[in-house]
């Protein structure tokens, strides 16, 4: 009997065990001290944060990507205080320099002008893109093209795309045609342009690269944006990719921007099809 | 294999058929609580597959709603009902494009009453001028109703919203908001932990499956939930297992159709829920139940075990010592002590037992005085023998109180004294030794009353006593009650220290001493009636040989020779008690024959002898009426035979003539011989014998010459030359002591003729012992006086010894007697030295009557 009662409480003793075990809370590792850094701004800029982030070694620094719009809110987030690192994609005003940001220039991205695939057209000049705009086609197999109507894609005249769309190409006082669509945001430009038949618009060469988007890239003036175009200057409508922080920033925001021109981060950049800034 | 195996067969029929309860109950418990909790966490899972499938169903209705709504908003939109009213598809494009980018749909398009696009955007891979609607929904677009149904695009099926466009100029057009069915869609369904999803359509095709991402075996399960299902499989199963390489999986299955839809478009909605979980809850819960089914079963079945033991152990300890008791085995020990029923059984029994000894002792005791009471009675009734009957009333008194020491005491009648006369165990220097002055027996037969001596109860070694005459550690003595009184004791005792009597004891004593007093007195009833029986004959024999003076004291002679004789052969009592009646009535017959030629003194003639011869005949038929209790007839008819067959009357020869007849014949011869007659003179004793040895053969049985012969010449060496008590006269020398010893030889024969042979005896046995008491050199033997050491006695110890012998025979016979005896002897004596004889006689007489 007792040698039965003996082996039996052994074995309710391991059950126990066991079930203890399998309850006890699951103790999580304690982080070591992590440093946050939130960024937030022009969305063109954000593909290159979030792969440069990606690509930073120090995985004790967290990047919080606040939703943001453009490079203007990210300066004003900088300068207020709301946000670590201010995405631009373009030069700062006057105004803004004034605010005494530290700028940080990534990368010089190309501006590239895209049409869907249905589209078929592979150049276009400067010229026939300022006819497009203004809306004096209607149809591309005017151009050349598939029959279909042009469904003209647009920015925001305050965009930092569309500055240097009109810098380059499209001249400050082109009028663009009432039937074109506007759009808030280059992601949103990006599934425009890949998802509405006979759609032409213009977006960052890095991100065209980099996402692969199902685009045609037209080449503008005979002119195929590419890396090297950029880098030889052939291919002048080109944009700054750059981050703004405050002087008085963090040690290891500081690290960051340091980092960020470094080697390292260059290859990353170019590697995704972004021609880092020399 | 033995019938009984004691101790354990109550204990085995408790405990197997509980060992086999509880295992039964154990198995049961087990496989229900195994069932019942597969059972129940396989109805859990099930649930919450269907759950997973009905919150898919209610996300869906919810998303149908949400699209229903935005697609409200779009085609009410100013610009957009603007492009339409212009038909401008440039415009109606772009505004489409900014419409998707704030409804975030998959695809926004607008169509004509044809169903062909006339702007789209969104990942429908189809172009304007394509025709996007089919047939069955295009009817009610057309009339313009709004609606939402599943459309197939290519090879991707949406859920398609349309409502129409409100444009000027009665023209329609419809705007069709769609949503991919994806698993973009899907990852908006709320899914539990380690659940899957899954859409098929109508026709059990997939069309997206979503796996939370912590699912186990998740690609696999995604593969599973993609495979097609027919749709009856789909209908009848509900749910059903996906079993994948490390994990199971219960599939439920529900078809809804989306709310608002005219063509009423199945889905199936797939609800997948891992059995993982529950598996290791029953797994656990299985291990629990076992475990605690092992230890109730255990526990319960050590307690039954228990139990068992604590009532089987004792009942079949009581069992065995029943057992033992009822063979006869008293000394059994009830060993169970406490205070239950089983206990309380057990005292029973011990007192059971107890009583049952006690009384099967009685019982046996009582069995055994009967069977001794029968021995000692059967003993009683086959001796007529006092020495011997007391002897075996003292053996079997011995054997039943299992006692070594006793003896049995009786008063002498004439004496008063108390004699011993059976002993065992001791040795007493003389009667009067045990039964003197302050012993058990005195005080026995004075009071009448038993008496026991018993060593004080619990007594040490210290204060020991033993019973000073007999040496017995205990003993008990009772009296023998007569009609007359007490006659005697008996006594037992044992030299046991440990050993007891009881009263129970006495009680039997008394029993067995009641017996052997009846049985005394029965032989002295018979002693006296032989006595009486004896002394008639001798009366006879006195008047037979009364008719013939010169043949006066033969028969008495002649049976003092004939037991001598019997005596020398060791004869039997009773044949000693046959042939002394024999020879006192031997010649009986003699009454039948004429005085004068009985009488004559001279040779008979041949004619005289003749009639002569006829005597032993004659005797034979005067004693045939009378029934002796002996056979005495053939000894009295056949005496006259002789041993080689020429006697008469039967002319018997050798063995055929019956024993004591050829004693007989040799004592009577020998008497003849030796007596006087008128007409000769009787021969000497050495004649007699050399007389006897020429006939031995021929008239005499020779061994029976041959042991008398024997006899005479001892008995010559005791006493000298006038050794026999012949009738001896004048030629034997004048002496003094002669004289005496003729007068005691006289004495002593008419004593045992008068009293008989068993008070002669008596008597010589009393005289013999007051001569040793005196210090007399005399040995008084078959009632002869001789002295026990060589040389010459002197006169006077002779003449002080018959003094002796005299005062014995006066006490035994009487003052009276005793002078007639004396005279008697006296008369018998020759005239010489009958005057020498008369002094010393008066003075003895004289001696004894001072």
């Amino acid at each position: 009997m007792s040698r039965h009662s003996k082996s039996m409480l052994a074995y309710a003793a391991i059950l126990l065990c066991l079930i203890g075990v399998g309850c006890a809370p699951q103790t999580s590792q304690e982080p070591a001290e992590r440093s946050r850094i939130k960024v937030s701004g022009s969305g063109t800029t954000l593909p290159l944060i979030r792969l440069l982030a990606s690509a930073y070694p120090d995985r004790s620094v967290e990047f919080e990507f606040l939703p943001g719009l453009h490079s203007a809110a990210g300066i004003e987030g900088v300068a207020s205080g709301a946000i670590d690192v201010g995405l631009v994609s373009r030069d700062l005003t006057d105004e803004e320099q004034a605010l005494g940001l530290t700028y940080t220039l990534l990368s010089e991205d190309g501006l590239v002008i895209a049409v869907h695939p249905s589209v078929g057209i592979q150049e276009l000049t400067t010229e026939q893109v300022k006819d497009i705009y203004r809306g004096r086609y209607s149809n591309w197999k005017e151009l050349g093209g598939a029959d279909l109507p042009i469904v003209v894609l647009d920015r925001n005249e305050d965009e930092s795309a569309k500055i240097v769309l009109r810098k380059h190409v499209l001249g400050s006082s082109l009028e663009v045609t009432s039937s074109a669509a506007v759009l808030s945001h280059e992601p949103d430009m990006i599934s425009a342009l890949s998802s509405t038949p006979g759609a032409i618009g213009y977006f960052s060469l890095g991100a065209a690269v980099h996402q692969r988007v199902p685009v045609d890239v037209v080449a503008l003036d005979g002119v195929k944006p590419s890396i090297e175009t950029l880098r030889s200057g052939d291919y002048r409508v080109v944009r700054p990719l750059a981050i703004v922080t405050r002087s008085d920033a963090d040690a290891a925001v500081k690290k960051f921007v340091q980092w960020v021109v470094g080697p390292e981060a260059r290859d990353a950049m170019e590697r995704e099809g972004y021609a880092a800034a020399r | 294999m033995s019938a009984r195996t004691p101790g354990r067969r109550l204990h085995n029929e408790i405990v197997y058929p509980l060992l086999g309860a509880l295992l039964a109950v154990g198995v049961t418990a087990v496989v229900l609580g195994v069932t019942v909790m597969g059972d129940l966490s396989e109805r859990w899972v099930d649930e919450q597959a269907r759950t997973v499938g009905t919150e898919a169903s209610a996300f869906l209705k919810e998303y149908v709603s949400d699209l229903e709504r935005s697609c409200q908003l779009a085609s009410s939109d100013a610009e957009l009902v603007d492009a339409a009213t212009q038909r401008n598809p440039q415009r109606l494009a772009a505004r489409l494009v900014e419409l998707r980018s704030a409804l975030r749909a998959d695809g926004l398009f607008v169509v004509d009453d044809d169903g062909r696009a006339v702007a789209l955007v969104g990942d429908l891979s189809v172009l304007p001028g394509d025709v996007v609607l089919p047939d069955a929904p295009l009817r009610y677009a057309r009339i313009d109703m709004p609606f939402t149904t599943l459309l197939k695009i290519q090879q991707a099926t949406y859920v398609c919203t349309a409502r129409p466009v409100r444009a000027g100029g009665y023209q329609t057009l419809t705007l069709c908001l769609c949503e991919a069915v994806d698993e973009r869609m899907l990852a908006r369904v709320p899914l539990p932990t380690g659940a899957g999803v899954a859409i098929l359509d109508q026709s059990g095709r997939r069309l997206a499956a979503r796996v939370a991402p912590d699912a186990q075996d998740a690609s696999a399960l995604k593969e599973a939930l993609s495979a097609p299902v027919d749709k009856e499989t789909l209908a009848g199963l509900g749910v059903w297992s996906v079993n994948l390489r490390e994990s199971r999986y219960r599939v439920g299955a529900q078809s809804i159709t989306l709310p608002g839809d005219p063509l009423e478009g199945e889905l199936w909605l797939l609800g997948a829920a891992p059995t993982t979980i529950v598996d290791n809850i029953r797994a656990s819960t299985t291990l629990l139940i076992v475990l605690w089914t092992v230890v109730a079963v255990g526990s319960l079945f050590g307690l039954g075990w228990f139990l068992a033991k604590r009532v089987g152990t004792p009942i079949a300890e009581l069992s065995d010592a029943v057992e033992r008791v009822a063979s006869g085995d008293y000394d059994v020990e009830f060993t169970v002590r406490g205070q239950n029923e089983i206990a309380v059984l057990s005292e029973n029994l011990a007192k059971m037992t107890d009583s049952l000894q006690e009384r099967t002792e009685g019982l046996t005791r009582k069995v055994l005085e009967l069977a001794t009471l029968y021995e000692m009675s059967r003993v009683l009734g086959s001796t007529l023998d006092l020495d011997v009957l007391l002897d075996a009333v003292l053996d079997s008194t011995l054997r039943i109180f299992d006692a070594d020491v006793g003896y049995v005491a009786l008063v002498d009648k004439e004496s008063q004294d108390l004699l011993v006369r059976a002993w065992r165990g001791m040795s007493p220097a003389s009667p009067k030794a045990v039964t003197g002055g302050g012993s058990m027996a005195e005080w026995v037969v004075k009071e009448g009353r038993p008496l026991l001596f018993n060593p004080p109860a619990g007594g040490s070694d210290g204060g020991r006593k033993v019973e000073p005459t007999t040496g017995a550690a205990a003993a008990a003595c009772v009296p023998m009650h007569s009609a007359d009184g007490v006659i005697g004791a008996l006594a037992v005792g044992s030299s046991d220290p440990g050993a007891r009597f009881t009263s129970e004891d006495v009680r039997l004593l008394s029993t067995i001493a009641n017996h052997a007093t009846i049985a005394v007195g029965t032989i002295e009833l018979y002693q006296s009636l032989q006595d009486a029986y004896l002394s008639t004959v001798r009366a006879l024999a006195a008047a037979i040989d009364a008719k013939d003076p010169y043949t006066r004291g033969h028969s008495e002679r002649v049976a003092t020779y004939a037991l001598l004789i019997g005596e020398r052969i060791g004869l039997s009592a009773e044949q000693r008690d046959a042939l002394e009646m024999a020879s006192y009535l031997h010649d009986i017959g003699k009454i039948g024959i004429p005085e004068d030629i009985l009488l004559k003194p001279g040779k008979l003639s041949d004619e005289e002898m003749g009639q002569m011869r006829h005597h032993p005949l004659i005797g034979a038929n005067i004693l045939k009426p009378v029934s002796f209790p002996w056979p005495i007839l053939p000894v009295v008819r056949h005496h006259h035979e002789h041993y080689d067959g020429r006697g008469y009357p039967a002319g018997l020869r050798g063995e055929e003539i019956p024993l004591l007849a050829r004693i007989l014949t040799v004592a009577d011869s020998y008497e003849a011989m030796t007596s006087d007659r008128p007409y000769r003179r009787g021969r000497s004793t050495q004649e007699a014998i050399v007389e006897l040895r020429r006939c031995a053969g021929s008239q005499f049985d020779p061994e029976l010459v041959d042991a008398f012969i024997q006899v005479l010449e001892s008995v010559a060496e005791e006493a000298g030359p006038s050794g026999l008590p012949a009738a001896d006269d004048g030629a034997a020398p004048e002496q003094s002591e002669a004289a005496l010893s003729a007068v005691c030889d006289g004495v002593m024969a008419a004593l045992r003729r008068l009293g008989g042979p068993r008070l002669a005896a008596n008597v010589e046995r009393d005289a013999n012992a007051r001569l040793e008491e005196c210090g007399m050199p005399f040995v008084l033997r078959s009632g002869h006086l001789t002295a026990s050491v060589d040389g010459k006695p002197s006169i006077d110890a002779v003449s002080r010894a018959l003094a002796i012998v005299l005062t014995v025979v006066r006490q035994a016979a009487g003052p009276g007697l005793a002078g007639q005896f004396v005279a008697d002897a006296l008369q018998q004596l020759p005239p010489r030295m009958r005057a020498l004889a008369q002094a010393i006689a008066d003075e003895a007489i004289g001696q004894q009557a001072e």
